[in-house]
């Protein structure tokens, strides 16, 4: 039995650890990360049979007021927001560039195209003739514009992809550490180490800030690490796996991945991550970055094509055949740092060549039987532009990605969703031409070493993102300008133009100039199921600020409910393990009168005592 | 439920930064006059004003066709009514020389005017718009002259287009239009034919069309081309019918000193009534022209309409939303004062 002197100090003691603890809440009241604590106090002794046993108060342990459930929330809450967060800024910044309401890509093109209307009012004039040229430029200027941007922006998320992964494993070794510290003292003692504890969930918050994990507690006091699918470790059994930042398969591409050691070999995972900053500049590249790229570039594409064969099918004022308006687009491979055989992809290319080995403009002045001669009538060339036309329709915003099969075949992917598109594509004739139609173009693997390539040796194509860095004006003379069309004396007079040779109008004739003046209303773009094309260059255009406006604004939205899923969860962890200033002046008053009465009772066992000795002085 | 003393903050922080953009945002509107002032501002109205602005630049470049061409076809009218004028002339002194109470040197007298008329038409007929361009000679443009001297009949002219001209037939100058585009077309193609669409104003004429002279029904009215009844062309290489070797044919009979026989001045009659009535479809094309710009004024308001109600702003919304937020920011940077005052740890003393 204790008597009233031990009580007194035990009591003491234990208030004035209820002291200290509410001290410390009050004093970490801004520290992130900070639980509030709790003293455990409990009574000493029991009582047993009749007799009175108590022996004062104790604290048992100081606890923290912790929900591991909020807390894995309010980390993978965390990850959503921020996810989106960044991929608002990035988007808001790329959607000024490609997609600016004024003074932008549309206009230039209109303006473009007016031009080539007033040219067709006034074909012969060179002052007319010089504004389309300067127009032309104009539009070459802005495009060159947009792709320094482009590729700036391409640029900035490869190192924002490094400088997050760093961050990444700064915040893994800070874990690794803790864990270590952790473990001990669990081991050591009873009193867990809540602040460490604190800390160590604060490092795993802030990780979610830029990946989505997953943390594991262990029972030992070890916490896991796992990707956010819960697949791949990066920190199990206290063993760290850095993320590694290295450029893709495709070096060349110069486009940043994210790689983990995995069983000895490196593994690209940036598909596995969805969550933080770096889910968010993954996700802004795969789905703004490139989709408006290849937008633009198909409408871009279309452009230079449609403006090329229209011009293709007029004649100068000099009586020359129209020849190439715009630099015809034509992109090599990038090959495979795994592929084996000896084929760089540099002699792989893909152009618009829609007749292929039928005929292949710019053409000669005269009828003959060579690809690139006139057709031997007017009718045949009309046919073979309209063919060209009518494939644009099948253009795809999209990159490929191709695949030897070791045997002189090909396989064709769609780079981004890794979609199997092979039956799509045709072979050219003659068999063995080792030539493709494909989505509107022609993949030509005629002058490759295809006879080396081995089995899975891999190429990648940027079709559509290689005309926004090469969009040229070829032209320079006014007098190159193909206004007139085809001659209209019908020589046989059976009331068709069709079976004539082709020969140019008169001097001043304007009928190709119209024609390519129309070619800003005609529907080139994104054909349909029947192959009705369905949307107009600038419609195109069109299409691409929509789709950029949609991803900010669908981004918007997103980041504006995550936003609120995280206000929720920290206002529930707020309200069950934050510090209440004014919760802890009542705890302070309440413990400094349970002092001071417990200080009473050692003075009043100390005046008994006296008491005592003064009766036995006596 | 229990609060802790952050939520106070991070309550009143979030607050004020919720009142504070949407001030930004409406501020933007406010000063832009626009609600799309980027495409994540309204994606699928951006689409459409994307479309209604191509819509209104074509029908602002219709436009301008329009008055180029209706300048070209202002000067042709003006030069084919000289060309009437003159022939007018010519036809009142043709009846006036048939009639016997004029002698030979009368007629030889008339002559020089005639002589006269024949510069003044062939001037017109080889006259150029003001960027040197052939008027009349279909898109042969180019050339030298629309009428150029008769390789086989010395005396005569001959059109380009004509088997007779010096320097041989260009067959092309017989066809050639310029066609200008005033309106949508359709099918968005000019076809070669020379034919135009609907959707498109033709701005030239070739001579061939406006100056020869069309067959009367009875054939014994059509002149027959004889150097004033000197000599018989075989048949095949005879001078072409057009106005000037008219006017020739006319003077040579005046130099003989014979009086014309009737067909000339029939033949006058029915070359004023072919220019005429394509003076009419010149002034029927331009009619079009003020016609298609008028609907093309009348489209483009309504789409300007539709533009702006899609892409302005609402400046009284704008505005009354404005002060709204403005009022409930201020409120809230005052509750945060408040709250920050209290505190039980102010009571304990």
């Amino acid at each position: 039995m204790a008597d009233m002197l031990t009580i007194g100090s035990q009591a003491v003691n234990t208030f004035k650890k209820g002291l200290e603890v509410t001290s410390h809440n009050v004093a970490n009241i801004e520290t992130e990360g900070y639980h509030r604590q709790r003293a455990e106090i409990s009574s000493n002794g029991q009582t047993i049979g009749t007799q009175f046993n108590g022996a004062g108060s104790q604290v048992d342990s100081v606890e923290r007021i912790y929900s591991q459930y909020i807390q894995n929330q309010l980390v993978s809450a965390n990850s959503g927001m921020n996810r989106y967060d960044q991929q608002l800024k990035l988007g808001k910044q790329l959607e000024g560039v490609v997609a600016a309401n004024d003074g932008g890509v549309q206009e230039f093109i209109q303006r473009f195209f007016d031009s080539i209307q007033n040219l067709a009012s006034n074909p012969t004039s060179s002052t007319t003739g010089r504004v389309v040229l300067d127009e032309a430029q104009n539009l070459e200027s802005h495009m060159g514009n947009i792709s320094t941007v482009l590729k700036e922006t391409n640029g900035q998320v490869n190192n924002q992809i490094k400088d997050v992964a760093k961050e990444i494993n700064t915040r893994l070794e800070s874990l690794k550490n803790i864990n270590t510290q952790v473990v001990s003292a669990v081991n050591l003692g009873t009193q867990a180490p809540l602040d460490l504890m604190d800390k160590r969930e604060q490092i795993v918050f802030e990780l979610s800030e830029y990946m989505d994990v997953k943390a594991y507690y262990q029972d030992n006091g070890r916490v896991d690490i796992y990707t956010g699918d819960g697949r791949l470790p990066l920190l199990g059994d206290n063993t760290l796996t850095q993320l590694k930042v290295k450029h893709s398969e495709f070096t060349d591409d110069n486009r940043m991945e994210v790689y983990m050691s995995i069983s000895g070999e490196d593994r690209v995972i940036s598909n596995q991550i969805t969550g933080g900053e770096l889910g968010g500049i993954l996700d802004f590249r795969k789905n703004m970055l490139d989709t408006s790229m290849n937008e633009l570039g198909v409408t871009i594409n279309a452009m230079v094509a449609s403006t090329n064969w229209q011009h293709y099918q007029g004649w100068d004022l000099n009586g020359n055949a129209g020849q190439d308006f715009f630099e015809p687009m034509s992109t090599a491979a990038i090959a495979s740092s795994k592929n084996q055989g000896p084929e760089d992809g540099k002699n792989i290319f893909v152009t618009f060549n829609p007749n292929s080995g039928v005929s292949e403009p710019p053409y000669t002045n005269a009828v003959g039987v060579a690809l690139n001669d006139q057709p031997a009538n007017y009718g045949d060339k009309k046919t073979y532009l309209d063919n060209a036309l009518s494939s644009l329709g099948d253009f795809k915003a999209r990159d490929y990605l191709i695949q030897s099969d070791g045997a002189g075949g090909f396989k064709f992917f769609d780079n981004s969703t890794k979609q199997d598109i092979t039956a799509d594509a045709v072979e050219v004739l003659p068999a063995g031409s080792l030539k493709y139609q494909l989505d509107g173009l022609e993949f030509d693997f005629s002058s490759a070493d295809v006879a080396n390539m081995q089995n899975r040796d891999s190429f990648l194509v940027k079709p559509h993102q290689a005309i926004l860095n090469n969009f040229h004006k070829d032209i320079t003379d006014t007098n190159a300008l193909a206004t007139r069309g085809q001659s209209p004396v019908d020589s046989n007079n059976d009331g068709s133009l069709d079976d004539e040779v082709p020969g140019p109008a008169a001097y001043g004739d304007n009928v190709n100039m119209a024609n390519m003046a129309n070619l800003a209303s005609m529907k080139l773009l994104y054909a349909d199921n029947n192959g009705q094309s369905s949307e107009t260059l600038l419609g195109g255009y069109s299409r691409m600020a929509t789709s950029v406006g949609m991803y900010v604004r669908g981004t918007e939205i997103q980041l504006s409910s995550q936003t609120s899923v995280f206000d929720q969860m920290k206002s529930r962890m707020e309200s069950e393990s934050g510090v209440n200033l004014d919760e802890e002046a009542i705890n302070l008053m309440k413990f400094q009168q349970a002092y001071q009465a417990s200080a009473q009772i050692i003075s009043t066992a100390q005046s008994i005592f006296q008491t005592l000795i003064g009766v036995m002085g006596r | 439920m229990r609060i802790s003393t952050s939520q106070f903050n991070s309550q009143s922080l979030s607050g004020i930064n919720q009142h504070q953009k949407t001030m930004m945002d409406l501020q933007e509107k406010l000063t832009t006059g626009k609600n799309i002032n980027r495409p994540s501002d309204d994606p699928s109205g951006l689409n459409q004003v994307h479309s209604l602005n191509k819509t209104m630049g074509q029908l602002d470049q219709y436009k301008t066709n329009g008055e180029f061409a209706k300048g070209q076809l202002n000067l042709e009218e003006t030069q084919l009514n000289t060309t009437v004028d003159g022939l007018q002339r010519a036809r009142v002194l043709s009846l006036q020389m048939m009639n016997g109470t004029y002698n030979e040197s009368d007629r030889k007298a008339t002559a020089q005017e005639v002589g006269q008329i024949i510069e003044h038409l062939k001037s017109i007929m080889n006259s150029s718009n003001p960027e040197r361009e052939l008027l009349f000679a279909g898109s042969n443009v180019n050339e030298q002259a629309a009428y150029v001297a008769d390789f086989n009949n010395p005396g005569y002219y001959a059109y380009i287009g004509s088997d007779n001209a010096t320097g041989g037939a260009r067959p092309e100058a017989n066809f050639g239009a310029r066609y200008v585009q005033i309106s949508f077309d359709s099918d968005n193609r000019l076809e070669a034919d020379d034919q135009g669409d609907s959707s498109r104003v033709r701005i030239t004429d070739n001579g061939n069309k406006l100056f020869t002279i069309p067959d009367n029904p009875d054939p014994a009215d059509n002149t027959t081309f004889t150097r004033g009844g000197t000599t018989v062309f075989p048949p095949g290489t005879e001078p072409d019918r057009n106005i000037l070797n008219l006017m020739v044919e006319f003077k040579a009979y005046l130099d003989e000193g014979k009086a014309p026989p009737g067909s000339i001045a029939s033949d006058m009659d029915t070359a004023i009534k072919n220019i005429s009535s394509n003076l009419a479809e010149i002034g029927g094309r331009q009619n079009r022209i003020e016609n298609q710009a008028a609907a093309g004024d009348t489209f483009k308001i309504a789409l300007t309409e539709r533009r702006m109600t899609i892409e302005d702003t609402d400046v009284v919304d704008a505005i009354s939303k404005f002060m709204l937020a403005k009022g409930a920011l201020q409120l809230a940077q005052q509750m945060f004062t408040k709250v920050q005052e209290m505190s039980l740890f102010n009571y304990i003393r």
